[in-house]
């Protein structure tokens, strides 16, 4: 199993339409050989799959990272968001999704994964 | 005609420039609402960012919580009161570049106009950078307090048991005295000077606490200068200095604090001391595991007090060192002397605080202890 520190980076929306690298989550899961999140490992070790939410002049978040019902999700403080991985691999330049808890869908640039 | 002047305008700022491309230290420009105008090349080498992504961000996107709340808050302060907390002054603070790490600056800021509107330049100074010649000062320093340390905890225990010896002596001969007096034929006499002996018994005994309690009172009040302070300014500050060095570790700090208890009544130097003190073992105690996330919280509690919690996630305590954690000696530690919490103890208690650990239900261990807050009129 490996262990991957992800970075995503709010990708361009109509209210950013350059993006914005000061709305970002860190999250750390880990990866299988074809960079696809490991299940059984987080299974195994709950804990270590985290999520830390760094958003422009708000508070930072922190929680953790679960299948539920389907779905990864994040759970920070409380709110849960969930992750859109369309069945695509995790790689430096990818895209991926993250769904607020009131619904609205964002979209996210995969920034870094070391 | 103008040329001349603005060739040489055009001159200065590339001298300017070529000056500040290579100072080492990061230089980010911002207006009075925080928003990024400048970022230099060492601080896009220091945070990770490209000058071009962060421009129009606002600047507290480089800051950890709590700061990056606030900072708006403190621009907004600073333009309404005119009260300089920082400018011009510096500080050591935490910072945090883009792969999510945080790490220790020291962060110097100056005030400009330009064309009629108010301008900021943070000089950010790297102290990982300065991180070896740093640990030697702080290996001194700590072989120095160390040393110190020891001596006056001799001289404490010789004074202690000399001026203790005194009471307990008599104590000793007043209770023989008194037994030897209620084995024999029991008469008015005999029983007043038992009872005489009895009270001269308490008195010692008094006396003892008294002793105890002005060693106690000489070791708290020696320098100690109670003040109205800041939580967040103190957790900030003990937190980049305890991240001195930690850097490549790659701890997950998180800090959450409670604006309702931010105002604190206590020896600054003195708390700092014992957040550094629990932020450094949690380090410690977390370089062997596979996940290492630091949270440093408060909460505001009815009582008066504020609490403030050190959460590691690190192998946690064994029973046996939980029972006698605040004990002075009792160490796990290769080269500790084990009485660092014996000393977060002892100043907490001053405070009139307690201090107490629990292990985290999921591994690792959570040190809380309590502070008076302080009453602040708005």
């Amino acid at each position: 199993m490996n262990w991957k520190s992800i970075r995503l980076e709010l990708a361009s929306t109509r209210e950013f339409p350059a993006g914005s690298v000061s709305r970002a989550y860190l999250l750390r899961l880990p990866l299988d050989d074809d960079d696809m999140i490991d299940e059984a490992a987080v299974r195994s070790n709950p804990a270590r799959a985290t999520v830390r939410r760094h958003w422009s002049t708000e508070p930072d978040e922190i929680g953790l990272i679960a299948r539920n019902g389907g779905h990864w999700s994040m759970r920070c403080d409380g709110k849960d968001r969930l992750l859109y991985l369309d069945s695509s691999p995790i790689r430096l330049g990818g895209r991926l999704s993250i769904a607020e808890p009131d619904g609205e869908v964002t979209p996210f640039n995969i920034a870094s994964v070391r | 005609m103008d040329q001349p002047f603005d060739q040489e305008g055009t001159n200065r700022e590339e001298h300017l420039r070529s000056i500040l491309a290579t100072v080492p230290d990061a230089m980010v420009l911002i207006d009075d609402a925080g928003v990024i105008l400048s970022f230099s090349t060492a601080a896009e080498k220091m945070f990770g960012y490209v000058e071009a992504e962060v421009i129009g961000e606002n600047v507290s996107m480089l800051m950890p919580s709590p700061d990056r709340e606030r900072h708006d808050g403190y621009l907004k302060n600073y333009r309404a009161t005119g009260t300089r907390k920082i400018i011009g002054i510096g500080r050591v603070t935490t910072a945090r570049h883009r792969d999510g790490n945080t790490f220790p600056i020291e962060l110097s800021v100056g005030e400009a106009w330009v064309d009629g509107k108010r301008i900021f330049t943070g000089f950010i100074h790297d102290l990982t950078q300065r991180r070896q010649a740093d640990m030697r000062l702080r290996d001194l320093q700590g072989e120095l307090a160390h040393v110190g340390r020891l001596s006056e905890m001799g001289t404490l225990a010789s004074s202690l048991a000399h001026e203790l010896n005194q009471p307990l002596t008599a104590i000793t001969s007043y209770c023989q005295g008194a037994a030897d007096l209620l084995d024999g034929e029991l008469d008015a006499e005999r029983i007043g000077m038992a009872r005489e002996a009895m009270r001269e018994t308490a008195e010692q005994a008094l006396r003892a606490g008294q002793i105890v309690r002005r060693m106690r009172d000489f070791l708290s009040h020696g320098e100690t200068e109670h003040a109205i302070e800041e939580l967040s300014r103190l957790v900030t500050e003990a937190n980049a200095l305890a991240l001195v060095g930690s850097r490549e570790h790659g701890i997950d700090v998180q800090v959450s604090l409670d604006p309702m208890c931010n105002h604190v009544f206590v020896d600054r130097i003195q708390i700092q001391q014992v957040l550094f003190n629990l932020i450094r073992n949690a380090i410690e105690a977390m370089l062997e595991c596979p996940v290492r996330a630091l949270t440093i919280s408060s909460r505001s509690r009815p009582d008066g007090f504020a609490e403030v919690s050190i959460e590691d996630t690190g192998s946690g305590i064994s029973e046996k060192v939980a029972n006698q954690l605040f004990q002075p000696f009792v160490t796990t530690k290769q080269s500790g002397m084990g009485i660092g919490l014996s000393i977060c103890r002892t100043i907490i208690e001053a405070h009139g605080g307690r201090i107490w650990a629990e292990p985290r239900a999921d591994g690792g261990t959570t040190f809380r202890f309590t502070v008076p807050k302080a009453e602040v009129g708005s």
